[in-house]
């Protein structure tokens, strides 16, 4: 009963801050929206009780991506758009479109076949999934990473020399 | 908390269906008491910080409202609330006005997974550490906000330092603290401190010359995510005027202050849970304190709860004793400070600390004898700050009242 | 590929720095460009703290003209008030007594530790070092409090009268100088002590807001500023007045000219006046401290209620003002910041005719926008500005 009072609490939280981000003008104005709609979500997955996705959640995406994210807005000091560009309005329509279409029917199929298990989302299932079934693909973004932060040196670099 | 809720449920009949809403009322009550707590702490802190600040310029420091000025915060805050707020023309409101609020969820928030003493905490999360990581950080949101909001070119460039020094070293923060973490073998704080248990040469701090120098590294970098001397260039009086909060006043100012000062708290009872014990009594083993009842339980209680605070104002009075010695350290020095020697240094002692941790399991004699050793040392330390502290005080002559001191 | 080698599109940012920032002693105000944090161009705007000294000075008698020097470097007037009456003395041709040279040597000393004891307590706030800043003005206000002893006002003192010093040295002074030197030297040291070793505080300073000897003599420049680039040259010693050439002192230079080694220059320049106040304490002669020339000295007040010889001269040295000589002098000594310079011209009549004060800071404030500013860091503002010890009054006159 309180679960899902919170439950529907957070997800009304997230789908204002989601609209608002893509409604709001000014573009801080929406990077601050999405902040809020990563920390409605981190909420979300700790009613799921997957706290160490909430944490994650919120320190990488609300504290370090977000972040950044404002930071560029910051340094390019963008301003708030007045018009929008009709030549790609049409192209955004069927663009979001598509993607709402696809989220209604992961939704629908979710829904209908209930064969979803519970996982347990605690830091050492977390761990032990990573490092055994994941191993692969979390080296691979390991090295994938490495390779961002080396062109991020070579960009910054290029200036000085 | 989840412990008392429990014992309530045992002890007093409650319908099953209002069992949640109990829950929740006594979880909202605890969150109010914590977010009191660190209101209450931030405001003595400033006290302190003041009559301490203003004894090591030798001056006196506000001694008029209350005896000895101990009520200076409360008028402070009054005055603070009183006073008009007001917001720039050209600022953006609603960002200008949510700023605030962010940065002290952002701290306050780190106040619910810190214990207090042996039963005493707000919730014992499995990844407690993670969390206070994750919840201070955004914070820096809070700062980068009110820096864009203001419309003013200083709270700019205080947002933008302020945003790129605790993204910095949240790294070496976090890699500080890792360590920890592989030794007690979980995230939630209490169980790092029990981890710690019986006497005192069994504190991480002592395990090894590498955690010794991770727990200088957490302290140095705690400073920089707490932007205080000297790393306090966001808000460099001398040069940006006052940094992110210049355009701020009123109770908003106010909730950066306060936010700020509970942010010291943060940074030395995660240094104490995870390096100095936390509220483990020396030599009280865990079992003594696990199964005594009646009132040595209570007695115990209180008395790690004391030892808790008091490890924890050490760490405090050392952050205040540094504030008004150091000078303030430059934008790209801050910067070298943590790209190049502090995130190596915590990166080649955590790779030595898995090589120590598997040639010498924490069971052995040599490693015990490394811990005493290692403890023996961090007393000398201790013993040779507290005569150099006691030589200046004499020194200092009547200019000091502390005659207890000298 | 091609287009990675390309520098990012980015503008520089403007920045106003004053005239009202908490850097910036006194009122001025620094227009910056910033690339980042770096300083591409600045451009340095001095002036708010205009007040016409030299045009009021035209306007009132030559003994009326010394309050207003007071206002000059308001952290060292009595240095000014010496300088503006060497100049005028000079015109005169008169020699003073030389128990006022000596008078005039202890208070020029105790002004001159004043005046680097704030520069050296700025230069410590502005890098953040509040305590030692507290320590360094306690200090001072020691030695202030001497100089209220000597003549009545801490800060606007019109000491010097043309032909010597207003009166004699107070009872018991040489004792109390130097009880009160100990207590502030105390103070100094423990400043020392706080900063100069200090990591932080090196890194701050060293190599900041560097100048070429060269560089410095071409703008003009003198003082521990010019020390610090490594040219030995000090008033004191190069020409010297008053009594200097009696006094065993040396003088402490650096050799990169940055913030750093002016620091470090202030701080044994200090050390350097107490040696001249010890030793001129020592040798101080008794006699008069005022020549008993009609001309331009005041005549003793129980002349002027009794004779009428008294009266008549005392009226007229109030309202027409001394006599001084027709022609036009250059004199220059050493201030706290450099070479203080006066060039008087006179008419003859009880008013200059025209005065000019070559102001030691201003010179330095010149390569301010050439040299200093342009590649520093916006935060290397406020030191290399604290090295400066501007002082609006002076600078702006």
């Amino acid at each position: 009963m309180l679960a899902s009072v919170l439950f529907y609490f957070g997800a009304a939280v997230l789908l204002v801050a989601a609209v608002f981000v893509i409604s709001a003008k000014s573009p801080m104005r929406s990077a601050m929206a999405l902040i809020v709609a990563l920390c409605a979500q981190a909420f979300l997955y700790v009613l799921l009780d997957a706290a160490f996705v909430a944490a994650m959640q919120v320190l990488v995406y609300a504290g370090a991506i977000m972040v950044l994210f404002t930071f560029v807005i910051m340094l390019l000091n963008m301003q708030a758009e007045h018009q929008t560009q009709r030549s790609l309005l049409s192209f955004s329509r069927l663009g979001g479109g598509i993607a709402i279409g696809y989220f209604v029917w992961r939704i629908i199929s979710s829904v209908t076949h209930a064969d979803s298990k519970p996982v347990d989302g605690s830091v050492l299932a977390i761990g032990k999934l990573l490092l055994s079934d994941y191993l692969f693909a979390f080296e691979a973004i390991s090295i994938v990473l490495l390779v961002a932060v080396i062109g991020a040196v070579v960009l910054g670099l290029k200036r000085l020399t | 908390m989840e412990a008392l809720v429990q014992w309530i449920f045992a002890n007093v009949a409650i319908p099953e269906l209002f069992q949640p809403y109990v829950t929740a009322a006594i979880i909202g009550a605890g969150a109010g008491a914590i977010v009191t707590f660190a209101a209450i702490y931030a405001g003595i802190f400033i006290f302190f910080e003041r009559r301490i600040g203003a004894r090591m310029m030798s001056r006196v420091g506000p001694n008029r409202v209350g005896p000895q000025g101990v009520l200076q915060w409360l008028a402070d805050a009054v005055k603070l609330i009183i006073k008009e707020d007001i917001i720039p023309d050209s600022a953006d409101k609603p960002l200008f006005k949510l700023a605030p609020y962010l940065m002290a969820m952002g701290v306050f928030g780190g106040f619910a997974v810190l214990p207090f003493s042996h039963r005493v905490i707000g919730a014992d999360l499995n990844i407690g550490l993670l969390y206070i990581l994750a919840i201070t950080s955004i914070s820096v949101v809070g700062i980068l906000m009110s820096g864009w909001a203001s419309n003013s070119k200083w709270a700019l460039f205080g947002g933008m330092r302020s945003a790129a020094q605790i993204v910095s070293y949240e790294i070496p923060t976090a890699m500080s603290l890792l360590p920890t973490v592989l030794l007690a073998g979980t995230m939630s704080t209490q169980g790092i401190i029990r981890a710690q248990a019986g006497e005192p040469w069994n504190w991480y701090v002592f395990h090894s010359p590498m955690m010794f120098i991770l727990f200088f590294v957490y302290f140095i970098s705690a400073l920089a995510e707490g932007s205080r001397t000297p790393f306090d260039l966001p808000e460099a009086e001398s040069e940006l005027v006052s940094g992110y909060n210049t355009e701020y006043s009123g109770f908003r100012f106010a909730a950066y202050f306060l936010a700020e000062f509970a942010n010291t708290w943060i940074a030395a009872a995660v240094g104490v849970i995870a390096f100095l014990g936390g509220w483990q009594i020396p030599f009280v083993s865990l079992e003594v304190l696990e199964s005594a009842t009646g009132l040595q339980a209570v007695g115990l209680e209180l008395a790690s709860l004391v030892v808790f605070v008091l490890k924890t104002l050490v760490l405090v009075f050392l952050i205040i004793q540094l504030r008004w010695t150091l000078p303030r350290i430059r934008v790209d020095q801050m910067m070298s400070l943590c790209w190049k020697y502090l995130v190596p240094t915590v990166f080649i002692c955590t790779i030595l600390m898995l090589g120590w941790m598997i040639i010498l399991p924490w069971e052995s004699m040599l490693a015990l004898g490394i811990r005493v050793l290692m403890f023996l040392m961090g007393v000398g330390l201790l013993v040779a700050y507290v005569v150099r502290i006691r030589y200046n005080i004499v020194a200092a002559g009547d200019k000091v009242y502390a005659k207890w001191a000298v | 590929m091609s287009d990675i080698h390309q520098a990012l599109p980015t503008q520089n940012m403007e920045l106003n720095i004053g005239p009202s920032h908490p850097a910036m002693h006194g009122t001025v105000k620094v227009s910056v460009e910033l690339d980042g944090e770096t300083i591409v161009k600045s451009n340095t705007d001095v002036g708010y703290l205009h007040r016409g000294f030299e045009k009021m000075c035209e306007n009132v008698t030559w003994a009326q003209c010394m309050p207003y020097t007071d206002r000059l470097n308001y952290v060292s007037p009595l240095i000014n008030n010496f300088a503006f009456c060497q100049a005028v003395e000079k015109l005169l041709g008169v020699e003073i007594p030389e128990r006022a040279k000596y008078i005039r040597v202890i208070a020029a000393e105790i002004s001159r530790i004043t005046d680097h004891m704030t520069c050296c307590a700025a230069m410590g706030m502005e890098v953040g070092g509040f305590t030692p800043f507290l320590y360094m003005i306690e200090g001072r206000d020691y030695l202030y409090d001497l100089v209220e002893r000597l003549s009545g006002a801490r800060i606007t003192v019109n000491y010097a009268r043309i032909g010597g010093v207003v009166h004699d040295l107070p009872e018991g002074f040489a004792e109390d100088c130097l009880a009160t030197l100990d207590k502030a030297f105390k103070l100094v040291d423990d400043g020392d002590k706080m900063l100069t070793h200090n990591r932080i505080f090196i890194d701050r300073m060293n190599g900041v807001g560097k100048i070429s000897a060269a560089d410095a003599i071409a703008y003009g420049i003198t003082g521990p500023f010019l020390r610090s680039t490594g040219v030995e040259y000090d008033v004191r010693k190069a020409h010297p007045y008053d009594v200097y050439d009696r006094m065993d002192f040396d003088i402490p230079i650096g050799d990169n000219g940055d913030c750093y080694d002016r620091w470090l220059v202030r701080l044994e320049e200090m050390r350097q006046s107490r040696r001249i106040l010890e030793q001129a304490l020592k040798q101080i002669p008794p006699g008069t401290v005022l020549l008993d020339n009609p001309h331009f000295a005041l005549p003793e007040k129980d002349q002027v209620y009794t004779r009428i010889e008294g009266l008549m001269n005392h009226f007229k040295l109030v309202i027409e003002g001394a006599r001084v000589n027709e022609g036009e002098v250059y004199s220059f000594s050493e201030g706290g910041n450099g070479e203080l310079g006066f060039y008087i011209v006179s008419d003859g009549s009880g008013q200059p005719y025209k005065m000019r004060v070559r102001s030691p800071c201003f010179a330095i404030m010149q390569a301010l926008d050439d040299i200093l500013l342009p590649g520093a860091m916006l935060s290397d503002v406020v030191p290399i500005f604290g090295s400066i010890n501007m002082i609006g009054g002076e600078c702006d006159r």
